[in-house]
């Protein structure tokens, strides 16, 4: 896998889960946060309507109380004035006889302060304003015998104020104003002090002014509203919700993803790093075989064309002088072949790394390539007791490249030499049928474990651990042969032995027969080089 | 020795039985009172306005009867309270709860914009309780007067009982400026009080307080009210008013004057009343041991013949005395005689009710400066003053009466003090005199 898919797949590794892991917590923290919010709403939302319904009730007390005093109330004024001296929580009342007339205060001989409350509470009594000689309850009710009593809100003065109504059963109708101000002390003392509450509740009037605020701190998140309810019209309790019921929660999602993020991202990294540290290591020893191999290059074919001068130099020589100096020469022109394929192999390899190597077709029979190389390979295959049976024939006239088929027959022949050579006999089987060529060579070595047989075909590149082996194993062998058969479009496949004995390599590639043009004379045939079909 | 000593125990202890105070105080009357007018003869054959002074006075007090106190100290810990006025008010409530009798109740409260009951209503003996909770409050946040008392008041309502002295000592150094804060509010609220037998004294203190809603609120509730300019006296105003609260006889007083055919209560001077018709109602919570409070009615006499005689007035005092929680009533008549000569009305004139109706005139004239004052009109504030304090010489030496001697005096420094830095000031003394002259504070 090259570096920058590798990048990409851990990207891709590593970024899903993270993206994952943040949009899950996410989406949890955002509903816990809402259900969070919801209940503490709720909650607050509960505590604001017990609180109203307890200030509802200390009204309610106050009036069963009145309605008790009231039941018992003389009707001689002075003794009635007397009675609501001494009340704590009202000063002034009103008494409507059975007809609806005002019947107290009394019209004449009254106080200042008893004209202006029958003043004030005119409209909510006297006949002819609205139409009613009955005094009516919050719900615009006239109060019939069934109903007992009611209280109805008026503004004046400060602002809101009582009246507290109840027929009695003689048919006088009753009206006690609530004194504001201890009204709205009752109010204050049916609600919390700071000591009980933490979060601050505000109680605010009609006008939105502050009548009474309990708790500690203001809270700044959204508002709660709960209207105190009839009769007091326009009273408010409000109290604001927590910020974030869940930050702590979020927080912990959040650091979670962050830790997992981190460690998949450490991962990456450092996956990262190694993979780059071995593909520097192995591009650079490649870079360096490369260039030794190219120094070698010169002085090798040098070797070796002297090499097979002397050779022939010493074919002329009678035999006691030439015997044992054939033979020697025989092994030196061996082994700088041998050398020269395996220069020939790093520089392909080199090259395919940077570039698509090229073909060079030319009109050639391939038995007569596969016999050269087999030749080339006898004196090694005899010094190792290893024979060549070869099978079959390749006869027809094809266009191919041949060097390129000659590189990849002998790297597998060079391969059974090395791993075959305890089976004794090295089998090379041609078959032809136009236009591909099939060459399989097998040994009767140790074969290859299942396992490792789509392996034998890496380069070292990606088996960092055989780098150590060096251009001289298969480790590039292989590889290049795999590359070249492909560049040839054919392939090299190993197939698995019927007999599981040895090692079995199939070498197939496109093998054209020559193209003949209407003018060509079949004596002189001018083979047109075919730019590769890879 | 051991035996002996257990022997005295028990004496003591049947000592202490055998002589309640019901019995002591069913004896004595716990108040006096007197009905007098100013011109007790008058002069025959005008119509004509003369003073009636009622005046209330309670009986001494044995030590045995000091009754129970049921008190809840109110401290403003407002922000402007920080530093040593916070320090000098907690001192001085701890020192007022170590004062107090094991069978007292007290509770503790205090406010800025919200309000905390630090200690609610617990029985004194539990000193640690009380005092580590006076000790948590911290000065901070605005003024929350009114629900301060409002929750005051709750917690003396819990021990309510009208054989105690149910009290509530408020101490501020500032406004209200959260919730009802209007004078008349406040002084509703301590109406309210007073019908349930709860007083509200109120120490303003420094220089910063509302003393219209701090006098507003004692004034309604017949609680005392104290300018403390410096926060080192507050200790010794605390154990003055420690000192009146334990030294209530009588409690819940009704005075109610009915006026005879052809005399006409024209107005009430001081003390707030009710006029309905030919009658006048005023309360007083407390009476205190022989200290007098008095109430003066301005009335009209119909015209009258040479040494003929009528009645006025019958005044009675309804109170509940607190020695044995029985309700008991005092009762007086007035009447006039008209003379047709000018020296011998001259000579019957009663000097204690023509100070007492001049101090009281005095006063409305006082208030009436600092409305006229207050509304800008500096030069209008100190012409009334003037006269006032003319009015007040006149009748000092007319009556050779040093309290009014005094009382010009203040009124020609009030004169002199109504611009400027000092006015604020001068505005708290003003309104400390004017209330205390009303309600005849003990201090």
């Amino acid at each position: 896998m090259s570096p920058s898919r590798l990048r990409l797949a851990l990207i891709i590794l590593t970024g899903l889960p993270i993206f994952a892991i943040g949009w899950l917590g996410l989406r949890l923290a955002a509903e816990d946060e809402a259900r969070g919010q919801a209940e503490i709403h709720d909650v607050s939302s509960r505590r604001l309507a017990d609180w109203s319904s307890g200030v509802l009730e200390a009204l309610h007390r106050r009036e069963r109380e009145i309605a008790l005093l009231v039941l018992d109330w003389p009707t001689q004024t002075e003794a009635l004035r007397a009675a609501l001296r001494r009340a704590p929580a009202f000063h002034h009342a009103l008494v409507l006889d059975e007809k609806g007339g005002l019947a107290f205060p009394p019209a004449t001989g009254n106080s200042e302060e008893e004209r202006a409350f029958i003043e004030r509470t005119r409209s909510l009594w006297s006949p002819g304003t609205l139409g009613s000689a009955r005094p009516r309850d919050v719900a615009g009710e006239v109060i019939t015998p069934a109903h007992l009593r009611g209280v109805v809100s008026f503004f004046w003065g400060e602002g809101l104020n009582i009246l507290s109504w109840h027929r009695l059963p003689d048919g006088r109708v009753v009206g006690v104003e609530l004194d504001r101000a201890r009204l709205l002390a009752d109010v204050m003392t049916s609600l919390p002090s700071t000591e009980d509450e933490e979060s601050r509740t505000e109680l605010v009037d009609e006008r939105g002014a502050l009548l009474y605020v309990f708790g500690g701190a203001n809270l700044a998140g959204p508002l709660v509203e709960r209207p105190l309810g009839e009769p007091f019209t326009g009273w408010t309790l409000r109290t604001h919700l927590p910020v974030s019921v869940t930050r702590g929660g979020r927080w912990a999602i959040w650091s979670t993803a962050g830790a997992v993020a981190l460690v998949l991202v450490g991962v990456a990294v450092s996956v990262m790093r190694e993979s780059g540290r071995a593909l520097r290591e192995a591009s650079q020893r490649v870079s360096f075989v490369n260039q030794v191999s190219h120094e070698l290059k010169t002085p090798l074919t040098n070797i070796r064309l002297y090499a097979e001068l002397l050779e022939q130099s010493i074919g002329e020589l009678n035999d006691e002088v030439s015997g044992p100096a054939r033979a020697h020469l025989a092994v030196v022109v061996h082994e700088s072949t041998r050398l020269s394929r395996m220069i020939a192999n790093v520089l392909m390899f080199a090259r395919s790394q940077r570039e698509k190597p090229r073909l060079r077709r030319t009109p050639c029979v391939v038995d007569d390539v596969v016999a050269e190389v087999l030749s080339a390979f006898a004196p090694s295959f005899s010094s190792r007791g290893l024979k060549v049976e070869q099978l079959g024939a390749a006869p027809a006239r094809v266009v191919i490249d041949a060097d390129v088929v000659g590189q990849v027959l002998g790297n597998l022949l060079s391969n059974a030499e090395k791993y075959g050579a305890g089976g004794g006999v090295v089998e090379v089987q041609l078959e032809q049928v136009l236009p591909r060529t099939r060459i399989v060579v097998s040994d009767r070595g140790p074969g290859l474990p299942r396992a490792d047989v789509e392996r034998v075909f890496d380069a070292f590149v990606r088996l960092d651990n055989r780098l150590s082996e060096g251009v001289t194993g298969t480790g590039i062998g292989l590889t290049i042969a795999r590359d070249l058969a492909r560049l040839h479009g054919g392939e090299v496949r190993y197939l698995q032995s019927p007999s599981g004995i040895g090692a079995h390599f199939e070498f197939t590639f496109d093998s054209p027969p020559p193209r003949r043009t209407p003018d060509e004379s079949p004596g002189e045939r001018r083979m047109k080089v075919e730019a590769n079909a890879g | 020795m051991q035996l002996s000593r257990n022997l005295l125990m028990l004496l003591a202890l049947g000592a202490a039985l055998a002589s309640p105070r019901d019995a002591a105080a069913s004896e004595i009357p716990a108040v006096a009172l007197e009905a007098r007018l100013s011109t007790p003869v008058a002069l025959a054959g005008a119509p004509q306005t003369t003073f009636l002074k009622v005046e209330v006075s309670g009986s001494r007090l044995k030590l045995a009867a000091r009754p129970a106190v049921n008190l809840a100290i109110v401290i403003d810990k407002s922000g402007s309270m920080a530093g040593s006025k916070m320090d000098r008010a907690r001192e001085a409530a701890v020192q007022a709860v170590s004062r107090l009798a094991p069978n007292d109740i007290v509770s503790v409260i205090a406010y800025d914009t919200t309000v905390r009951v630090v200690v609610p209503a617990t029985k004194a003996s539990d000193r640690e309780v009380l005092i580590a909770g006076i000790r948590t409050i911290r000065a901070e946040g605005d003024t929350a007067l009114f629900a301060g008392v409002a929750k005051a008041a709750g917690e003396v309502r819990k021990f309510l009982d009208r054989g105690r002295v149910n009290r509530i000592i408020l101490l501020s150094d500032g406004l209200a400026n959260v919730g009802p804060s209007s004078p008349a509010e406040l002084g509703r609220l301590g109406a309210s009080l007073r019908r349930e037998g709860i007083s509200v004294t109120t120490f303003g203190l420094g220089l910063g307080y509302n003393e219209d809603l701090m006098t507003s609120l004692a004034r309604h509730s017949d609680g005392n009210h104290a300018f403390i300019e410096d926060a080192a006296n507050l200790g010794a105003y605390f154990d003055l008013e420690l000192g009146t609260a334990l030294a209530v006889v009588a409690q819940d007083l009704e005075l109610r004057v009915v006026f005879a055919e052809g005399v006409r209560p024209l107005r009430v001077l001081g003390r707030a009343a009710e006029i309905i018709g030919g009658e006048v109602v005023t309360s007083m919570n407390q009476v205190y041991a022989l200290q007098k409070q008095h109430l003066v009615v301005e009335v009209e006499l119909p015209p009258g013949v040479h040494l003929a005689s009528r009645p006025v007035a019958s005044v009675r005092a309804t109170y509940s005395n607190l020695g044995t929680r029985a309700t008991e009533s005092a009762s007086r008549e007035v009447s006039v005689s008209y003379a047709a000569e000018a020296v011998a009305v001259e000579r019957a004139t009663d000097r204690d009710v023509i100070v007492s109706s001049v101090e009281l005139i005095s006063n409305e004239q006082n208030r009436l400066a600092v409305k006229e004052r207050d509304e800008g009109r500096v030069d209008v504030a100190r012409d009334l003053l003037k006269k006032n304090a003319r009015y007040l010489r006149d009748n000092a030496t007319r009556w050779s009466a040093p309290s009014l001697d005094k009382l010009n005096q203040s009124n020609e420094e009030d004169a002199s003090n109504l611009e400027g830095k000092s006015w604020n000031r001068q505005r708290k003394v003003m309104r400390k005199k004017q209330i205390e002259l009303e309600l005849q504070q003990a201090y």
